[in-house]
């Protein structure tokens, strides 16, 4: 579609985050097409035209302030202390940014707000 | 009994929501031969989230953990079907490809490291049935599951796509042997290899709920006591979503979430502490009874 000339409405819409990532259709296809992949192009294109639903831009603005997608809720701090797994494992935060500075990750998540 | 060394790769989730997965897995590694060793620095695995925003950010991220094992001489052992996906995608990846490999290495260099492709990457559940072996693991069950009915949940990414994982590599057939090493039974359900919806959160709660109720309807149907996974995601779902159905469609399940870990640990003699119960939104207790009673 976007090939065709239906460029805005594949990027701007919200079918490409529909995409569950499971890879069924890549196993599945007799013809070998990639289509995971294909999807994975669309959605890089899609979040150039600033198209990322909420809950993937948390997730990436979270990866860039502290290395992970998802951060330690009050509880399990609390029973990680509590029951002997210590502190969560450190990340080295300053790599990770160094890292997402030089691909342009932080201009593409920060765009607009 | 064989003893085998890997990089211990944690992750986001699940030593930040699913600490009572991460005491299981420390608690049963050392008894059958396992050493993990803490990977110094490591950051997320980036996950098919963070590729689907930038594709080298991704590849750079999670060769970053890679070069991180390789500076430890050791392969990587993963917890997280997610974590699992990303990093063997990108071993095998830069492995195959010079060009993206020269890209990639770029982008490392700023951080002073460069990927050599020296490492391999493995999950829990295929380093239980190959590694120690499915023999081994049947001589530390000390108090199995006998009758206990299964579902279980293998997750997209223990086994897709299939030309990252190859040959030896059993996947599902190798966690189900595994559960029944348990004494418990794995019992086929409709749609056991598809997706449990968690993906879709933060996109479209509902639909994600919806994919999420198909698979507990075919779990339901079979007459299951339990469901079993080795993903994290998986077991955040369908436990999570039961109580949302429970809220807004009405509908009860009651099939706990056990992860593959703690159903091990206990068939092996150690019981599950009380927080480590208190962490499942269905309750488990009716597991730990029908163990009780026999």
């Amino acid at each position: 579609m976007t090939i065709l000339g239906l460029r805005s409405d594949v990027l701007l819409g919200p079918l490409p985050w529909y995409c569950l990532s499971c890879f069924t259709c890549l196993d599945r296809c007799p013809q070998g097409g990639d289509v995971g992949e294909a999807m994975f192009a669309i959605r890089n294109l899609a979040g150039r035209e600033g198209n990322i639903p909420n809950g993937i831009v948390v997730q990436a603005q979270s990866l860039f302030e502290t290395g992970r997608v998802v951060t330690p809720s009050r509880m399990a701090l609390i029973h990680r202390e509590k029951y002997g797994l210590g502190k969560e494992p450190a990340v080295d935060v300053e790599a990770v940014q160094k890292i997402l500075r030089k691909t342009s990750f932080d201009k593409l998540i920060y765009k607009g707000s | 009994m064989k003893h085998v060394k890997y990089a211990f790769f944690l992750g986001c989730l699940i030593p930040a929501r699913e600490p009572n997965y991460e005491n299981s897995v420390r608690k049963i590694a050392p008894e059958l031969g396992i050493e993990l060793v803490e990977m110094e620095g490591a950051n997320c695995c980036a996950p098919f989230s963070i590729q689907s925003l930038d594709y080298a950010s991704w590849l750079a991220l999670a060769a970053r953990n890679l070069c991180i094992a390789e500076e430890m001489g050791l392969d990587i052992l993963t917890l997280c079907n997610d974590c699992y996906e990303s990093l063997l995608m990108t071993n095998t990846i830069l492995k195959g490809d010079k060009g993206t490999r020269k890209k990639v290495n770029e982008i490392l260099a700023d951080v002073g490291l460069k990927f050599k492709g020296k490492t391999d990457v493995k999950i829990f559940s295929d380093i239980l049935y190959e590694d120690v072996g499915l023999e081994k693991v049947k001589t530390a069950i000390k108090e199995p599951f006998n009758g206990l009915r299964v579902a279980v949940q293998p997750g997209c990414h223990l086994t897709k796509p299939k030309r990252i994982h190859f040959g030896e590599r059993m996947g599902i057939t190798a966690l189900e042997e595994l559960v029944e090493a348990t004494g418990a039974k794995s019992i086929a359900y409709e749609r056991k290899e598809a997706c449990c919806g968690g993906p879709l959160r933060g996109v479209n709660d509902e639909v994600a709920l919806y994919v999420a109720k198909q698979k507990l309807d075919g779990m339901k149907a079979a007459g299951v006591d339990c469901i079993v996974t080795v993903c994290p995601f998986c077991y955040l779902e369908l436990d999570m979503s039961q109580l949302e159905i429970k809220r807004h469609l009405k509908e009860e399940y009651n099939l706990p979430v056990l992860h593959f870990a703690e159903l091990l640990r206990m068939a092996m003699g150690m019981r599950l502490e009380d927080w480590e119960i208190r962490a499942h939104r269905i309750s488990v207790t009716k597991v730990l009874n029908m163990k009780e009673a026999r």
